[in-house]
């Protein structure tokens, strides 16, 4: 979009800077609130993770008539779903969480180098970067999967090399552009080390579009170990994700629909949330990234 | 073909060239294949027999060197699961994808143009806000959420489709839009922001003072520039789609491509996961170069620079 987006109310552009829009603080109350719960998951969870009660198999959740002993059910069996959820909703934000920070620092690190250096180094690194935007990730991930078995190191890895390419991209032309810029040649003619002008100038400018990409980076990552544990190739059991939990539960729809219904409401939460709070981001931190 | 297109197309095959060797040596790596073929049981001459009906007995460069005619030659080897060529395989499965991937293609094109259009023509009006918080909607939804979420409504709730499987017309409904949905929402998003910077240009006010009816400015002249950007998207498109349809088979138990994949990663098929990846690949590098080259043909610019 070219113009501002309005917040609530009207209010114009520049009061919307100032002010945090109604919308804006309920995301980040939404997704500081999950984020409690996924770090207090072991202290919280009713049960234990494994505990299986075959005699309490597929129970429905206590809204739809089910005892409050299970206040979202149990699945197939027996397991409470309210435990599995909430160490389901601390395994992915868990391993979105680290893998954004893998793939923000490799990318920054390679993104840096490349601009600073340029030669093969440069051609290298941006060649990494072609290939890797010109294919659909899931394949990659698929692949290494297939290749190393999956375990949640792998899974970690693979979420992490994820987004990279778009981090290197964008830091790769920040320093570009700031290399050419007359103080930072100054610098460097009064003797200046490559590392100062990487550190000093270059980090300074490229932190907006970077947190701005990692949280874009942060919702692809939950969709993408989402997906390949709803494949059956992500967590395996007995730990669980929300991906799991949904891929799971679909065997069981057609009698207990909230068993996919409630983690698949979970990630779409997380990924609204995290989605309009990196457009905002976008919009305070970095007006030149607007769509 | 002008300069650009072929300098991409050599990027392209350099590209394909790159994952075939990351896979072939990401497969060697990966353990004896010898293991997978043969029964535990099986003799030590047997095992020697296969290893060297395979070429696995020979040096690397030589396996590498031969893997590379079979790439050329058509040659994939064969599938460890059902033990015929990966190719007949792979072609038994292609149609299905392909008619879900076209029809996905289609209705985001038709959804997204056209929601584009109309949301630029009503700039912050209430339409314009109803679609881009839909596509917005529409960019977040995760398909195997959007899936599961039409088998529940529609399928079991209201009993009006089948909840999977590849059959009549009415089979294609859920996976299609479950697969498209995300495509629409980008190409729509991007022709409106094209629209928007078209229809405020000299050359539509023009068109406009010359007494050109609305519909044709916006279809003859606007739409024309606008579009550009969205054919970028479209090529990028390819992969998105192979990459849903991953996802959007299994969870509509679609016989294809996607399927086949994820049968192979779960079973160890090796021979089958690097033919995919190299066919899905080299069709997603066709699939830009493609663009490129249309985009030379609606552009006049780029013909000449």
């Amino acid at each position: 979009m070219t113009e501002p987006r309005r917040g609530a109310g009207g209010a114009a552009g520049r009061v919307r800077r100032r002010r945090v829009p109604p919308l804006i603080v309920t995301c980040w109350v939404v997704l500081g609130l999950l984020v409690a719960l996924a770090v207090l998951a072991p202290m919280i969870a009713p049960y234990d993770l494994r505990t299986q009660n075959l005699l309490q198999r597929l129970k429905p959740p206590a809204f739809l008539g089910g005892s409050t002993d299970h206040l979202l059910g149990t699945d197939q069996l027996g397991r409470d779903m309210l435990t599995r959820l909430l160490y389901g909703l601390r395994t992915t934000l868990g391993i979105a969480a680290i893998g954004t920070v893998i793939g923000m620092a490799l990318g920054v690190t390679l993104g840096v180098l490349s601009g600073m250096f340029g030669g093969w180094l440069d051609d290298v690194v941006m060649f990494l970067v072609d290939v890797q935007m010109s294919l659909p990730f899931v394949l990659v991930a698929l692949t290494v999967i297939a290749m190393l078995d999956t375990s949640l190191v792998v899974l970690v890895l693979v979420v992490g090399i994820a987004g990279w390419e778009i981090h290197a991209r964008v830091v790769r032309g920040q320093v570009l552009a700031v290399k050419g810029l007359p103080f930072v040649e100054a610098t460097q003619a009064l003797g200046a080390r490559l590392q100062r002008v990487a550190l000093r100038h270059v980090l300074p400018n490229v932190i907006s579009p970077i947190i701005v990409l990692t949280t874009v980076n942060f919702s692809y990552v939950v969709l993408l170990e989402s997906a390949l544990s709803f494949l059956g190739l992500g967590v395996q059991p007995p730990n669980t994700s929300l991906g799991a939990l949904l891929g799971a539960g679909r065997d069981y729809m057609m009698s207990n629909w909230t068993l996919p219904a409630i983690p698949g409401l979970v990630i779409v939460t997380i990924t609204m949330v995290v989605s309009l709070i990196g457009d905002w981001l976008r919009d305070v931190l970095d007006p030149r990234q607007r769509d | 073909m002008p300069h650009f297109v072929v300098k991409r197309l050599l990027r392209g095959i350099a590209t394909v060239w790159f994952v075939l060797t990351a896979v072939f040596l990401a497969s060697r790596a990966a353990g004896d294949p010898i293991t997978f073929l043969l029964p535990d049981n099986a003799t030590p001459a047997q095992r020697v027999e296969l290893r060297q009906r395979l070429g696995l007995d020979r040096s690397i460069v030589e396996q590498y060197a031969l893997y590379l005619r079979g790439v050329l030659t058509g040659d994939f080897g064969d599938s460890f699961r059902e033990r015929r060529p990966v190719t007949q395989a792979f072609m038994e499965r292609l149609p299905a994808t392909l008619k879900l991937a076209a029809a996905s293609l289609a209705l985001a094109v038709a959804l997204g143009v056209g929601a584009g259009i109309l949301a630029s023509l009503n700039r912050n009006g209430p339409l314009d806000r109803l679609i881009m918080s839909l596509t917005f909607i529409g960019q977040a939804l995760p398909n195997f959420v959007l899936g599961i979420a039409m088998i529940l409504v529609f399928s079991l709730l209201l009993r009006w489709l089948p909840s999977g499987g590849y059959g009549d017309w009415r089979s294609f409904i859920m996976p299609v839009i479950t697969l498209g949905t995300s495509s629409a929402s980008s190409i729509a998003r991007l022709t409106r922001s094209g629209m928007l910077d078209v229809l405020k240009q000299d050359y539509v006010r023009t068109a406009r003072a010359k007494g050109l009816v609305g519909a044709v400015i916006v279809l003859r002249h606007a739409l024309r520039n606008a579009a550009l950007p969205v054919v970028t998207l479209l090529g990028m498109q390819a992969g998105v789609l192979i990459a849903g349809s991953v996802i959007v088979e299994t969870v509509f138990a679609w016989p294809g491509i996607g399927r086949l994949i994820v049968t192979a990663v779960t079973f160890g098929d090796f021979p089958v996961l690097q033919f995919a990846i190299v066919i899905v690949s080299a069709s997603v590098v066709l699939a830009n170069s493609l663009t490129d080259a249309l985009y030379t043909v609606l552009d006049p610019r780029v013909r000449v620079a």
